[in-house]
């Protein structure tokens, strides 16, 4: 029988709590932002880099690379981070037992066992590992700006990687201890972009003017070559390789777990009426976030007039970062 | 005290029972009186629309334009001296505004309004704010990060809605350009309106929301009695080449550059199927 579930991820439900009409826009009528984002593109670059090292323990990332098409400082930070990483981490001490698994598991009325006939959860982990005692632990590879007291703390509320835990446990029938998130520093540096002639000469002007002498000895800035911003972040992760890689294992919470099927299950209700009465109603509140404006905020203002989606946004199927039905098929 | 509180308690769980948990039930549903009782009348007055226009110089946006039902342009700009049309001139903002002004007092029979070119008239609106708060540029001195964008285009908004809430169809025209796109789907070339479209406080994303028709005019080969010709075209719907756009998705994806053959088409679709318009909407 063909399973007629309506595929949903942990993204969908955060979505849907802060905004039921963004969650309509992007998962039901699938439009999405044309826009690159350099951010999301160069944590993505060194997932795939750290997908291919525990899948193949080879150390070339050159086809990740490619398939990146990042901005040549970008490329030469991730290859100087991924340098650094293998030789803090040149061997483990737990065995790698899947890479990138996607599994897809029922949500389940935690009050009478019951499955839902609605929807269906899918997602997606990093990586299951055995440690040596034998238990098993999900990796979470996270890229960050800094690794302070806050951002740790935070980890503890990641609800996602919770739900999704319990998941792994269901669809391969194996105990999971905990999360070893394994998170890697991002380079602030940028690459020196030298002075045309002219602001050497000003710059020239003020210093000669200040000096007692008359006279300095300032040379005009040239530009970085990508040798010296490589041997630049080189040596800036190898200075501060105790602080940009960090690993933090934090124990799984079946309090949190029992806790979140709850709400999960309450999602589904609401997202059903929603469906039913066809009102996704917006909320406000998240209309600015970060002091930015939301990404369809000129859809919604303009009273859901349908040419705004179709001329200024492209249509992206849900979820697009697990496994469609069709690559199945194939 | 405790008694008392307790049998609140009670009380709000025995509302929340009786009201479904705040989800509507069947009954509901039955007895909504705001549901409607008859489907809504077919707009068939294409006088009732907000349409942009756009397409190259001298395409024939504003002979098209012409055609429509005792039109009246505003014109920013020269460009109609071929053209035996109803016209106001207006220089600046204020002049729009003043013309705006003698619309609304509704002492004529005009029935749609053309803004010719609305690029123009966003340049007005963006130098009478520049002048009221004594700066050169919209984003200088007192108007830095950002404020006078946003200020300029909420003067837009307000005239604009102001002008498409009176019983006039309204029809903007403006030039057309090929901008180079690099996105997640790689890079090409679309050719859209040349309506300002900065990330923030767009007046050409402002306009798109607005109107119910986006109508690209352009020119294409195409065989006319056997013969092939370039013929001059209304794009109506959206492709990776330009940008395009109709409300109603009745229209068919391209007709003739004739306001008579695109009414003819357009009172064909209004007759079978119902569109409902922006003001209707308002």
């Amino acid at each position: 029988m063909t399973d007629t579930r309506m595929k949903t991820t942990y993204s969908l439900w955060a979505l849907f709590k802060n905004c039921r009409k963004k969650c309509e826009i992007r998962y039901l009528l699938e439009y999405v932002s044309p826009d690159k984002n350099d951010n999301f593109t160069y944590g993505t670059l060194i997932h795939n880099c750290l997908e291919h090292w525990y899948k193949t323990d080879e150390r070339n990332f050159d086809a990740e690379l490619t398939e990146a098409e990042l901005k040549i400082d970008q490329e030469i930070k991730s290859i100087a981070m991924m340098d650094e990483y293998l030789n803090v981490y040149p061997t483990e001490d737990f065995k790698v037992i899947e890479v990138e698994y996607e599994f897809e598991d029922d949500i389940i009325n935690p009050e009478t066992g019951h499955k839902s006939r609605s929807f269906k959860l899918g997602g997606k982990v990093d990586g299951i590992v055995q440690k040596p005692d034998g238990t098993y632990w999900i990796l979470e590879h996270k890229t960050a700006s800094t690794i302070d007291a806050g951002y740790i703390s935070k980890l503890w509320t990641d609800f996602q990687i919770l739900l999704y835990a319990y998941s792994v446990e269901r669809t391969l029938d194996i105990k999971i201890e905990g999360i070893i998130y394994n998170i890697l520093g991002k380079c602030g540096l940028k690459m020196g972009k030298g002075e045309s002639e002219a602001e050497y000469q000003t710059r020239y002007d003020v210093l000669v003017a200040k000096s007692k002498s008359g006279k300095s000895s300032a040379k005009r800035k040239m530009s970085e070559t990508e040798d010296m911003f490589f041997d630049r972040c080189t040596e800036w992760y190898q200075d501060k390789s105790n602080q940009v890689f960090h690993r933090e294992e934090i124990l799984l919470d079946r309090n949190r777990i029992k806790e979140l099927q709850i709400e999960l299950w309450d999602l589904t209700k609401s997202f059903l009426e929603a469906q039913k009465r066809g009102v996704f109603y917006k909320n406000n509140t998240f209309c600015t976030q970060f002091n930015s404006l939301c990404e369809y905020y000129q859809y919604c203002s303009s009273g859901e007039n349908p040419m705004i989606l179709e001329n200024f946004f492209i249509k992206k199927e849900a979820h697009e970062e697990l496994t469609t039905e069709k690559e199945k098929v194939f | 005290m405790g008694e008392h509180s307790n049998y609140l308690i009670e009380e709000y769980y025995n509302n929340l029972l009786d009201d479904n948990y705040g989800y509507p039930t069947e009954e509901d549903y039955e007895g909504d009186k705001m549901l409607p009782t008859k489907k809504s009348e077919i707009i068939t007055d294409f006088s009732q629309y907000s349409i942009l226009m756009y397409g190259i110089a001298k395409i024939g946006k504003s002979t098209f334009c012409s055609n429509a039902e005792k039109a009246l342009f505003i014109a920013t700009e020269q460009g109609l001296n071929t053209l035996s049309v109803y016209k106001i001139d207006t220089l600046n903002w204020q002049e729009f505004l003043d013309a705006c002004a003698l619309i609304a007092e509704g002492k004529h029979d005009y029935k749609t309004i053309i803004i010719d070119t609305v690029d123009n008239l966003y340049t007005f609106c963006e130098e009478y704010i520049c002048k009221k708060y004594g700066v050169d540029a919209p984003n200088d001195g007192v108007l830095s990060f950002g404020k006078g964008s946003a200020l300029i285009l909420n003067e837009f908004r307000r005239v604009l809605n102001k002008l498409a809430s009176m019983p006039y169809g309204l029809i903007m025209t403006s030039h057309a350009y090929d901008k180079d796109v690099d996105d997640r789907t790689g890079k090409y070339t679309k050719t859209v309106p040349t309506i300002p479209d900065a990330k923030k406080s767009s007046p050409y994303r402002f306009i798109t929301g607005f109107v119910d028709m986006i109508l690209f005019c352009s020119q294409e080969k195409a065989k006319v009695d056997g013969e092939l010709k370039t013929v001059r075209v209304i794009n109506t719907k959206p492709s990776m080449s330009f940008d395009a756009g109709d409300r109603s998705g009745k229209l068919p994806a391209k007709l003739p550059l004739d306001f008579n053959k695109f009414i003819a088409y357009f009172n064909t679709a209004t007759k079978t199927n119902t569109i409902t318009t922006k003001k209707e909407v308002k």
